[in-house]
């Protein structure tokens, strides 16, 4: 007869092997959609990447021709699983507040796609969204997000690409799926270990260690699926004679930005999804140093950009002060000045940042700003209100009455107007 | 005994934290945050925060008549802004109405509203107080477009607020005629 603590391991045992034996079911389950062969290459490692040193090596290693973009999985399979997922999230995207429809901002941005993604154009659907933060993403079913701290954030249609381009390697190679797969598979291990070192009195932080590191193998896959999507976005730039420095000066604004705004806090190499920052701008440089030589012109598109995205800039920019801390917005602020573009407006936000503030100095700092936006070129006509009520709080009324008299010259039927005649008649 | 004491104690404060709606009912006069008198038509469910009181009739996603405590000079309208990295906006004694889109602006981020414009900006009064009132649009992440009103006034230094929303083309004709009667007719109790 078997003693209890015996009877409490086999009925573990048993139960452990029930649930295990169902997990076989779902491994047959998975292989009816998508099997990991069609996936092409297994994901590059990070020394498998370093050791990439000419141009027909990098081509070789981001092959375009043997991919295959999901076209819609069978609702039976894991992957119709995440494609289910996916709809539900764009059935949310399609109707959000924060979506821009503006059209010919729109077919500008999807003009780009399509000349990234050439025949897997039509299974993308764009999304512009209204969100500071520089983002883009490209779902397992097509679904795309640009979001406009991107937008704002690119100085030329290049380094928008570059962006698109790693989020378009993501979706061509089914990051995704192949993520999800590794998870299950790893976690699935582990249950196994556990039951493992429980029958065999394993000692007890074995267990720990076994689950340590199977989080350090998920986060590492993931860290080698973002090298990969870099590697993807560079080839696809490479295709279509885009500038193949765009990617490493998106990640070294990036970084600048974030250390400008306080935001560069250390990063943990093995508990990451990402690779470092700085890591990954350096690889990227890399590469397209190698490549660069093979390429007879690369493609900028500034101008172009700029016509598409500075009617929209203001609109961005008011969302970013509005939403970011003072730090971030001014971080990004000093970063676009930098590129010197329509001035006046980026000091009048610079000032609006100060104005807004609850600093005591802010109305001082604010009108600093706005007096260099006023000489610089592009600044709106609200600059003198704004003027005008950072005099007020400073008691220099005579300055104020000047500035909204100027304000109600250039625009009288502002939806303010009647509230600034007010005021000025309260000035008298 | 004790362990059932206790363990009824223990039930009914567990069941107190989950019913944070209470009822306003039909008809007299509510004391809102100190500040306000308020005579009500129909029923009103009311939830408090720790800078304001929102009164709904279908739910905060569908309507919502805000009262926000009095905000003293150089203080946030709102201490504890929902998912948001950037604080409420501040008041400054002195500001003009010309200075109210801004911190109107600033509460409806705090709040996760997006899209906001402010259509419309007349003078208005807030019980006997000159006030500044804002006709705006908004929408939601998800995307419902909002419709709404505020209302702002200094007075002694102290920024008084009321803002109301609602879904715009079915609950607003519903609930706006009312909410426009409160913030109209209202008394300052200060």
């Amino acid at each position: 007869m078997l003693s209890g603590k015996w009877q409490f391991r086999l009925f573990f045992f048993l139960a452990a092997t029930l649930a295990l034996s169902a997990c076989a079911d779902d491994k047959k389950y998975f292989e009816v959609g998508l099997k990991d062969s069609e996936l092409g290459k297994p994901v590059m490692t990070e020394a498998q990447t370093a050791s990439i040193f000419s141009a027909p090596q990098i081509l070789e290693t981001y092959r375009l021709e043997n991919l295959k973009p999901a076209a819609r999985p069978s609702k039976e399979t894991d992957e119709g699983g995440y494609w289910f997922s996916a709809d539900k999230h764009e059935q949310l995207v399609r109707t959000s507040g924060n979506l821009i429809k503006d059209e010919k901002l729109n077919a500008y941005v999807k003009g780009i796609i399509c000349r990234l993604a050439g025949p897997y154009c039509p299974g993308i659907r764009l999304y512009i969204m209204r969100i500071p933060q520089l983002n883009a993403n490209v779902m397992a079913n097509g679904t795309t997000q640009v979001w406009s701290g991107l937008l704002l954030r690119s100085r030329d249609e290049a380094e928008l690409a570059a962006v698109l381009g790693h989020e378009f390697g993501h979706y061509l190679r089914r990051h995704t799926l192949q993520s999800q797969r590794h998870i299950i598979e790893q976690t699935n291990m582990a249950t196994l270990y556990t039951l493992g070192a429980f029958l065999g009195g394993a000692p007890a932080g074995s267990v720990d260690l076994m689950n340590m590191a199977t989080n350090s193998s998920i986060l590492a896959f993931s860290r080698n699926h973002e090298r990969e999507a870099d590697g993807y976005g560079l080839r696809l730039l490479y295709e279509n004679k885009y500038d193949l420095s765009a990617p490493s000066e998106v990640w070294k604004r990036a970084i600048d930005e974030g250390k400008r705004a306080g935001q560069d806090g250390p990063l943990n190499p093995y508990s990451s999804t990402h690779p470092p920052d700085l890591e990954r701008q350096a690889e990227l440089k890399r590469l397209a140093d190698v490549l660069s030589p093979t390429l007879i012109s690369q493609d900028k598109g500034r101008e172009r950009y700029l016509e598409h995205i500075l009617p929209h800039r203001a609109s961005f920019l008011e969302v970013e002060i509005t939403k970011n801390p003072q730090k971030a917005s001014l971080a990004l602020l000093d970063i676009l000045i930098e590129d010197g573009v329509r001035l006046g407006e980026l000091y009048y936000f610079k000032g609006e940042v100060f104005r807004r503030s609850a600093k005591k100095n802010g109305a001082e700092e604010a009108l600093k700003f706005y007096k260099k936006a006023i000489e610089a070129e592009g600044a709106p006509v609200e600059v003198f209100r704004s003027m005008a009520l950072a005099e007020l709080s400073l008691q220099k009324k005579e300055e104020a009455k000047r500035n909204f008299d100027i304000y109600l010259q250039k625009a009288p039927s502002a939806s303010d107007a009647q509230i600034v005649r007010m005021q000025m008649e309260a000035l008298k | 005994m004790r362990k059932l004491l206790a363990f009824l104690f223990v039930s009914c404060l567990a069941l107190s934290g989950c019913a944070y709606y209470s009822l306003i009912p039909q008809g007299g006069s509510v004391n809102v945050v100190g500040e306000y008198l308020v005579k009500t038509d129909g029923s009103w469910n009311s939830r408090s925060y720790s800078d304001s009181v929102a009164w709904t009739k279908h739910g905060p996603r569908l309507d919502g008549l805000m009262f926000f405590t009095a905000t003293e000079d150089g203080k946030r309208l709102m201490d504890t802004p929902f998912m948001s990295e950037k604080k409420g906006p501040t008041f400054k004694k002195g500001m003009t109405f010309l200075e109210f889109p801004d911190l109107l602006n600033g509460v409806l981020a705090s709040l996760q509203f997006v899209d906001v414009r402010i259509t419309k900006m007349t003078p208005s009064e807030l019980g006997d107080a000159k006030a500044l009132r804002m006709d705006f649009t908004m929408k939601t992440e998800n995307g419902p477009n909002l419709k709404g009103f505020a209302r702002m006034a200094n007075k002694n230094d102290r920024l008084l607020f009321i803002l109301f929303y609602s879904e715009e083309s079915t609950y607003y004709p519903l609930v706006a005629p009312e909410a426009e009667r409160i913030t109209a007719e209202l008394r300052l109790l200060k």
